[in-house]
This record gives C-alpha cells, structure tokens and sequence, in this order.
C-alpha cells in the first residue's frame, strides 16, 4: 500500500525520472505530467496527495497552474511544492502569493525533497518508520 | 603713387572703406552660412577697393586639394597653376601682390575668371597654424596697393580664415557628438545584451546541473540498491554533461559574437550551390527524427559571405525546425535572391508557438516555451542556437525574424546582403585608384619609404577590391616574388582583412600569443611582430600597409605603430590629391618626389632614424608634452632632414664647411619644407621642420626666432640632433663619448638649447643607462 500519490511535473523529462525513481522509493506512487495543461487535468483525474511543480514550463507556467489548482474547489486542498531555476527572493513570495505550500530551488537533493514531502504529509521517512 | 590712379579712392574715402570693411567682418563673424558670408565679403571688398572681381579658394586640410567656393555655398575643384601666384603664396605663407606692372602674360590663375586679370592680390587664409584657403583679389588694369589697402584685405583674409576654423569646428563638434551619442547608444545596448545574456546563461546552466546533482546524488544512496538503473543514471549524467559543455561553447561563442570580437572571412559562392551543401549536410540529421528536408531554390546569385559562421547559422535553424517537428513531418527550406539581399527560411510543421512568444524567441528561452512533438523533450543542442543564428546575420549586416505562416507550422527567415563591403562612395575612390599607373609607382615607392623609415624587411600595401569585396596587393619590398603583386585574398581574411574591415590600426607583438589573431598565423611572419594600418581616402579605408620583419628582430612598438599610422596618413592624403585632380600628372609626381626623397634621407643620409625617433619621442613625453603632440613631432623627427637630400650634393666629407655650403646648408629646412608640401598640410608640422635650427638666443636660422617663440617640438629636435650627431660616427669624425657630449649639451644649453630639454635628455639618457658607462 503506498503511502500517497504524488503528482510530478516538469518539462525536463530526466527530472521527471528521476523524482518518479527517489519517491518510488520511498513508497509513493508517482504520476507525472510535461506541463501546466496536463498537470490541471491529471490532478483532477487522479486526486494526487501532493503536487511538485516546476515553474519554467510550456504552455502554462508553474505560477498560472498553482494558481489555478488553488482557485478550483477540487484541486485547492492539495499542498503544492514549486520547483524551479529561478532562485532569487522576489520568486520565493510570488510562489507563496500563488499558494504555494513550498518552494525549493533547482539545483535541489532529491533527498530534500523527500523529506519536505514527508514533513507535509506528516509521514516519517521509511527508515524511521521501520525503526519504529 | 599716381594721385590720379583710380585706386586711390579708398584712401580718400577711409570712412567709407571702413564702413564696408566693418559689414563684412560683421558678415562672417556672424552669420553661419559660409556662402552667405563670403557674397558680403566678396561685394565690400571688390566695392572698397574698386576691384573687378575676387575668388575664395578653400584648401582641405588633410590633402591640401584646393577648391573654389561660390557664394551659393558649392566647391567645384580647382587645381593652382603651375608657377601661378596660389603655388608662390602656398610655398612662401605670405601674401602675393602683383600689382600688373611687371608681365601682362604673368600668370594669374587664368581658368578662375572670365577676363583674364591685369593685377591680383592673393592672401594666405591663416587661422590656428593652419592654412584654410585664398582670397584672391582682381583688378581689370594694373593696381598698386598701399599699406592702408593691404591691411584692409588682411583684416578681411583674417575675417575669412577664423569662419572657416569656426565652421570646421562647428563641423568637427557635430560630427564628435554623433560619435558621442552614438558610442552612448551602443554601449547600452551592449550592456542590456551582456546582462540578458547572463540571465539566459544562469538559467540555462540549472538546467543540466539539476539533473547531474538529483542523478548524482540518487546514485550515491543507491550504490548497494539492486533495483536502482544505475547504468542509466550514469548515462542521464554524461548527456548532462554534454549538454553542459556545449551549452558553455555556445555561450562562449556568442559572447564573442555579440562584443564584435569576431570578422568575417568571406568568401563568393554560388548561393545554389552553397544552399545545397547546407542542406546535404543536415539530411541525416533529419533522416534520423525520420523528418524529410524540402530544399527549393528561387534564384541564384554569386553571394558573398563567411562561409563556416553562415553554414553555423543556417544549421542551428534548420536543426530547431526538425527537432520541433513531428515523426513524417517535412521541413521546408527555400533560398531565394531579392536584389540586394539573399534570403533563407525554414519553415517546420510543429505545433507553433503562443504568438506572444515570437518577439522572444531569439531571448534563449524559446525552447522551454515549446511543446515537443510528443510530448518528448530532447536535449540536443542549447537553447542560445537561435541567438548564435542572430547574432551571425547581423555581423553579415543582415537580420533574422520569426513568423507564423498561414500554412501552420513556424518559420524563421533570414536575410543577409548578397555584397559585405563597400560604400558607393568606396567604390567610386576604388574604381579611381585601381589600374592608375601613376599611383602603382606611388605605392612602391611608398612601400619602399616605410621600409626604410621603420627599418623593416617586409612592407605590403594592400588594396580593397570594393567591387569583388576582397584584398589585393598593390605593391609591397621583401615578398617572396612569386605571385605577390595582384595576389588576392579575401577581406577579413587575416590580420590585414581584419584592419581593413574595422578601420583601426594594429599592432601584433607576437602572432603565435596574440589573441585576436593567433589562428591567423602565416608562414611569411618570420619574427611574429607586425604591424598594420588602414590607408584612407575622404574617410573611406581604401586599403592597409603592412609591416613585418623588423630588421633588428625586436617586436614593434606604440611608436613604430604611431609613426606609421602618420605616414599612412600623408600617403593617403596624397591619393586624395590624384583623386581630385586626376587629369594631373604633376600632383602624383610632386607626391612621388617627397616620398622618394624620405627613402633616400633614410638610405643615403641615416638621417631620422629609429633610435632618433624613439628619443625625440622620450624627450618629448619627459616633457609633459600631450600624446597627439608627441606623435606628430616624432613624426617631423623621421623626416625633418629631408632637404639635406637635395642639399648634401655639395656638402664635402671633411667635416669642414665652405660658406658656400653653409648657405646651402642653412637653406636646407626650407627645402625640406618644399619637398614635403605635396604630402604635409599641417601647418605644426612645417613650423617645426622650419624651426629645428633656430637658437635659444635668437643666433639660429632661418627666421632668427629665439626662446619659446621656437615651438617646443623644434627645441627638442635641436637638442636631439645635436646629440644623436655628436654620439654616432661620421666618416670623418670618431663618435664622442656619450657623458662628454651631455656635458657639450650642457654648455650650449641657454645659449643654443633650451637648457630645459637639454636637461630632460639628460634624465631620459640616464635612466636608460646610456650615460652610466662614462660616468
């Protein structure tokens, strides 16, 4: 039984593989969309747990589809991860003016990630809970 | 003086005179239009002194070409007759007044009026050291002029001279803040592009870095894990790697692109033939994304470009247009010629853009914009291509833009001049100086001059071939003989291509180091340093003059480079001259004789040499004196003694002088001043070359000036030669010890020399150790 579903979406489809490969992992199931159009419609079909978004992406960037997510009542629940290049500050409060619950800069550790994931669904990494 | 004389009105009528002297000096200091200002002149003075008629000549300054200028503000040319009063004034700097009463038949600038005049005044226009143009004054029957009346026409050749320095600097100012604004304008905009650029570049590098650092480091949590594709992981890792290494390329090469660090090297080519081997070369590229090219010409032309920075640019286009197209898909490239300008599209069948994207589509993130035909995002290439592609048409002064045709898909065009250089107007002087048998000899005998003057074995001069847009050489001393007159190489092509294409002088310590040119070796560059500068005409870079091989083995330096840029610059303004009178043997010949008396001065006498220069030089700088100054009296320095040529005939070997040869030697600045005339118009440089033997006590000659009335730069040449001549043996006298001939120096200084460069030397000789042996 996984621990949650996790919605990855990044136009960099080695990101995707790998994100996909760490959160496997880690006891999630992953499923992953190439840009904004898709994200919206895959996190309606499938009621994903959490979402990372990247930011630079085609068709609809990763700002425009968080804060469409947060507008629609069945998608706004879902805490939201941005992840993108752009590493300044004025970024960072964009992304929480959008709703975001988080916002990690590229180049990020994937392990990182992991554990910011767990923290917000309140899950303890898969070592500890086996320690437990 | 003939009281009846009609002339002698005005000295009956001085307030009349006046008044009318008064109006036209009013006129000119007034009013701008120099047209407008010379009509008012012109009536006032031939009314004031009852002349019939007056002319205003206006030199050019660089090329001494005269010129008439009509009150309607137009110049047609005007060559000085032989012998005629203009060539006496322009030689002697003072005024002329034939008053008739010698010859009928004198000549009197004949072809400049409608009656032949019986007596004319012709006044040097002189304002700042330089001359500016004649004021030539006709009188129907001979006409004698007093004081009063001469120094009526003075004051009005005064008047004239300063509207003319007025308007040149007015013209100068206007031209310097164009220039000003200009620089303003590009440096902006260049500072814009480098910091956009950083942006695309910081972006771009995450990229490939967020993928190597989430592999890496998932890698290395995984080493023991069995489920892990570490294989695949080590592949993600080398393709980012990749990636990154060619994006850092890229960016490199666009950096280079945009500052203006790369020339072309161009070359003509059938523009069918060229479109073909773009597209074969990219045919398996294509054939591997199963993509089909389209490959449709319209028109052909010879067209004229750099062929690996075109291919580069045509590639990275047609590269874009496969990878956004779908499996099946066709790309459709067409060449096609428009008079002037050769075009390339390609256009794609991809799913296109959001239009808004277009205008950025060259700003590096166009990719990331882009849906992937399946949704698959490849990895080849970098982001920057686009901007490479840009940047490569504008430096061919072309342009590139992207557009959404009605038929779907995206195209992006570009379109490049079939002809890189030359201006009409370069085209005009080419086609004027190219195949004149007359300038050929000028151009040897000018290679031949700055071989001496530089004491270098290797001089070309090269010539742009504005109609076929590449280089030739004209004439040149130390090539190998094969082949090198009229050999051909492509402009820009080289270190001569590059001076040619930039119009800035150059000079290369070390070809092998030289960063901008190291890839542009030569197997003729026998000590690695060279130098090169542009040959101009009106402002147009006509051609280069190359040199290498210096005989000493020492690289060259900013003084050699000075000194030939100054001599570039009289060869050039002698050019002008045959230009502007091209029906004239006498103008090239007079030009051809003072180049060749440089090259015996330098051959014959060893006069002006280098080592001379470059302490000329020192003294002067020691001094304090301004660089633009310092090069032009290092400059006078080469070539001051140039009268000695004519004089030295009849100066024995025994040291001793006869009065004879005395007077001869005296005359010698005048001479030398003569010689020169066809090639030197700025007045500094004639004041020094006439002053070099003038004393500090007023005892010198020729004028007897004494003090700082000397100009400085004379002063030094005096101090300089007097120490160069001490210090080298002479066939009849032994080289005096250098210490002993500074204390010579001393002596005189005061007397002879002004003690305070006499004192400078002194400073300069011992902090390069010359001194110290004796001492």
């Amino acid at each position: 039984m996984a621990k949650g579903k996790i919605l990855v979406v990044d136009d960099e489809i080695y990101i995707v593989h790998i994100l996909d490969f760490s959160l496997g992992m880690e006891g999630y199931a992953v499923v992953t969309a190439l840009d904004g159009e898709q994200a919206l419609e895959k996190a309606r079909a499938e009621k994903p747990d959490l979402i990372v978004l990247d930011i630079m992406m085609p068709k609809l960037d990763g700002y425009e589809t968080c804060k469409r997510l947060k507008a629609d009542d069945a998608t706004k629940a879902i805490p939201v991860i941005l992840l993108s290049a752009k590493g300044r500050n004025v970024d960072q409060k964009v992304g929480f003016e959008v709703g975001a619950d988080d916002y990690i800069t590229k180049p990020f550790s994937p392990r990182k990630l992991v554990e910011r994931i767990n923290a917000i669904l309140g899950q303890g990494s898969s070592q500890q809970r086996m320690q437990a | 003086m003939n009281p009846t004389d009609p002339g002698t009105r005005l000295l009956e009528l001085p307030g009349e005179a006046v008044a009318l002297l008064a109006e036209a000096v009013l006129a000119l200091r007034t009013t701008c239009d120099l047209g407008v200002s010379w009509g008012i002149a012109n009536a006032n003075a031939t009314r004031a002194l009852g002349a019939a008629d007056a002319r205003l000549l206006r030199m050019d300054r660089r090329s001494g070409a005269l010129f008439r200028f009509e009150e309607s503000g137009v110049e047609t040319p005007y060559l000085a007759e032989d012998g005629g009063p203009v060539e006496w004034v322009m030689r002697n700097d003072r005024p002329l007044y034939d008053d008739g009463s010698a010859d009928a038949n004198a000549p009197r600038e004949t072809l400049l009026w409608q009656q032949p005049p019986a007596a004319l005044c012709t006044l040097p226009l002189v304002a700042g050291n330089a001359v500016w143009g004649f004021l030539l004054v006709a009188f129907a029957g001979p006409r004698s002029l007093q004081g009063p009346e001469r120094r009526f026409l003075q004051a009005l050749a005064d008047a004239l001279a300063l509207a003319f320095e007025r308007a040149d600097l007015v013209r100068a100012l206007d031209e310097e803040r164009t220039r000003v604004v200009a620089a303003e304008r590009r440096l902006a905009t260049a500072q814009e592009a480098a910091s956009a650029l950083m942006a695309i570049v910081a972006h771009e590098l995450r990229s490939p870095l967020s993928s190597i650092k989430a592999y890496a480091e998932t890698l290395g949590s995984n080493l023991d894990n069995p489920n892990a594709p570490r294989g695949r992981f080590l592949n993600v890792i080398d393709d980012e790697c990749n990636r990154l290494g060619a994006l850092v390329t890229d960016v490199h090469d666009l950096s280079r692109l945009e500052s203006g660090e790369c020339t072309l090297r161009l070359t003509t080519q059938s523009l069918t033939e060229f479109g073909r081997e773009v597209c074969a070369a990219l045919a398996d590229t294509a054939a591997r994304r199963r993509v089909t090219l389209a490959h449709e010409q319209s028109g052909d032309a010879r067209v004229e470009l750099d062929p690996d920075f075109t291919r580069r640019a045509l590639a990275n286009l047609i590269e874009n247009a496969v990878e956004f197209s779908p499996e099946g898909a066709t790309v459709r490239v067409r060449f096609a010629v428009h008079g002037d300008e050769w075009s390339f599209s390609v256009t794609d069948d991809g799913p296109p853009p959001p239009t808004e994207d277009l205008s950025a589509v060259f700003e590096g993130f166009y990719r990331a914009r882009r849906q992937l035909p399946n949704g698959q995002p490849s990895h080849e290439g970098t982001r920057v291509g686009l901007a490479i592609a840009r940047s490569i048409a504008q430096l061919h002064g072309g342009r590139m833009w992207a557009e959404l045709p009605p038929g779907g898909g995206t195209r992006f065009s570009l379109a490049m001049p079939v002809r890189q250089v030359a201006s009409a107007r370069a085209r005009r002087i080419a086609r004027q100086t190219v195949g004149r048998q007359d300038l050929a000899e000028l151009f040897q005998a000018t290679v031949e001059m700055v071989a001496v003057t530089l004491e270098t074995g290797i001089v070309s001069l090269v010539l742009v071939d504005a109609d076929r847009g590449d280089l030739f050489v004209a004439a040149a001393v130390g090539l190998a003989p094969q082949g090198v007159n009229g050999r051909r190489t492509t402009l820009r092509s080289g270190v001569a291509g590059a001076v040619a294409a930039w119009g800035r002088p150059v000079l290369v310590e070390n070809i092998e180091t030289d960063r901008r040119f190291r890839r542009l070796n030569h197997p003729q560059y026998q000590t690695k340093s060279l130098l090169c500068v542009p040959l101009r005409v009106e402002g147009e870079i006509i051609g280069v003059i190359n040199a290498n091989n210096k005989t000493s083995g020492e690289p060259f330096d900013e003084d050699d480079l000075t000194l030939l840029v100054m001599l570039a610059e009289r060869v050039g303004s002698a050019i002008e001259r045959a230009c502007a009178y091209p029906d004239s043997h006498r103008v090239i010949e007079d030009a051809l004789e003072a180049v060749r008396c440089m090259t015996r001065l330098k051959r014959e006498l060893s006069l002006g040499g280098r080592r001379e220069v470059k302490l000329v030089r020192s003294v002067a700088r020691e001094l304090g004196v301004p660089a633009a100054d310092v090069d032009v009296i290092g400059y006078v320095a080469s070539i001051h003694d140039v009268g000695m040529v004519r004089v030295t005939g009849e100066t024995g070997d025994s040291g001793e002088l006869s009065a004879a040869q005395r007077t001869a030697v005296s005359t010698h600045p005048a001479v030398s001043i003569a010689i020169l005339r066809p090639l030197e118009y700025l007045g500094v440089v004639r004041d020094l070359i006439l002053s070099h033997h003038e004393h500090w006590d007023g005892t010198g000659y020729p004028r007897g000036l004494a003090g700082e009335a000397i100009p400085l730069g004379a002063r030094i040449l005096a101090v300089v030669d007097a120490w160069q001549s001490m210090t080298f043996e002479r066939p009849f006298r032994p080289a005096r010890d250098p210490a002993q001939a500074a204390v010579e120096l001393r002596r005189a200084a005061g007397s002879q020399f002004d003690a305070e460069v006499v004192e400078a030397l002194v400073r300069v000789l011992e902090r390069e150790g010359r001194l110290r042996e004796a001492a």
